[in-house]
């Protein structure tokens, strides 16, 4: 009889080795092939059931089933995020911080607006960008967390994407907030750097690959964001900012979402790390703080007080 | 019996350190402890065995590992 064992956790010669040996040791085992992602099995039902193979499999460490792993589908996705809280620890408590923070940097900013400011000139002008700041810092700093919260291998192409996102996200948000208030200069040198400093630190999940293409789509995220900023500031940017931030923190939350289904799911290996609220609450704050003293008080350049806002 | 500490080359995951421990378990080490380095693809192994230690370390060489 002939069966097909699915086994996604075949890696390397060693893994082939490893099961071929334990394949082979077995009575009732006639022939079989080990390949990338499964093992075809030749074996005499009499002495041997499937049931024993897949245990015989499992018991080596690999993941073993009759039917291929697939992916899960994003309903099936979400109903198993409400069904499975524990599984998704991390998840909750990434989005309790985030919440949590936008409220107490909002609360903060009000304060410091009511205490230091009183001026209706700044609040027309800076309210809205404010807020986007805030938004930003949230959505790429949660996905930090997320990722620095666990300690998995990750291949280089997981790693190439993550730190791709990181660097253009960063560069896209902050660039085109920093563009349309302080000009092309500021923002750009200030988005770019930023970005490619966040592309770098968290491409290193994965080596030079990770780290190189952190760093280009800071270079380019950066630059391109101040641009988009600089020249939609002359049209209707209030109107566009809105929709511009949403599918930009989309993007993030998709790449935790990617996350988890590629490197965390079902992965023997992952240690996770808590990082407490009072450490993602103070880069955040630091990062903020840091960027609207930059927009207010920083030099407003080039096309920067062209147009009105 | 004594305590053997070898270095081995060119192990990099859970599968290679399987195949060291039951390469030297057939030849009649026991207590077979390793320590993996990722990273730098080494493997610290420590077993108790009563035979030469040569012998040891030829199993590990047929599995294709280099001892430093």
């Amino acid at each position: 009889m002939k069966t097909k064992i699915y086994c996604p956790d075949i890696e390397c010669d060693s893994c082939v080795k490893v099961i071929s040996k334990a394949l082979s040791h077995t009575e009732g085992v006639e022939s079989f092939s080990v390949n990338k992602e499964s093992v075809d099995i030749t074996y005499e039902p009499m002495v041997v059931k499937d049931e024993g193979l897949l245990r015989l499999i499992h018991e080596k460490g690999f993941r073993a089933s009759l039917e291929p792993f697939q992916r899960k589908t994003f309903r099936e996705r979400c109903r198993d995020f409400v069904e499975n809280r524990h599984k998704y620890h991390v998840e909750y408590t990434m989005l309790k911080y985030s919440a949590l923070t936008l409220v107490l940097l909002v609360l903060i900013e009000v304060m410091a607006y009511v205490a230091f400011f009183q001026n209706m000139d700044i609040l027309a002008k800076y309210s809205w960008w404010t807020l986007y700041i805030d938004l930003a810092v949230i959505s790429i700093g949660s996905a930090i967390w997320h990722i620095k919260s666990y300690k998995a291998n990750v291949t280089s192409m997981v790693g190439m994407m993550v730190g791709m996102t990181f660097g253009m996200q960063t560069g896209m948000m902050i660039g085109t907030i920093l563009g349309a208030t302080n000009g092309l200069f500021i923002g750009g040198t200030t988005a770019m750097l930023l970005a490619v400093g966040v592309g770098f630190y968290n491409g290193k999940c994965c080596g030079i690959m990770g780290v190189m293409e952190g760093m280009m789509a800071g270079v380019m995220g950066g630059i391109m964001g101040s641009m988009i900023g600089t020249m939609f500031r002359v049209d209707h940017i209030l109107w566009f900012m809105p929709i511009f931030i949403a599918f930009n923190m989309l993007i993030m939350w998709g790449l935790s979402y990617m996350l988890f289904e590629e490197v965390i799911e079902d992965n023997q290996n992952v240690a996770k790390k808590h990082i407490d609220f009072n450490t993602f609450f103070s880069y955040s704050v630091i990062a903020t703080a840091t960027l609207i003293v930059l927009m207010i008080y920083g030099p407003k350049t080039g096309l920067a007080g062209v147009g009105g806002l | 019996m004594t305590t053997i500490s070898l270095t081995v080359k060119g192990m990099h995951c859970k599968s290679c350190t399987m195949l060291v421990k039951e390469a030297l378990e057939d030849i009649g080490a026991s207590a077979v402890a390793i320590a993996l380095d990722e990273k730098r693809q080494m493997g610290k192994v420590t077993f108790e065995y009563s035979g030469e230690k040569q012998n040891a370390i030829s199993a590990i060489e047929k599995e294709g590992y280099k001892i430093e």
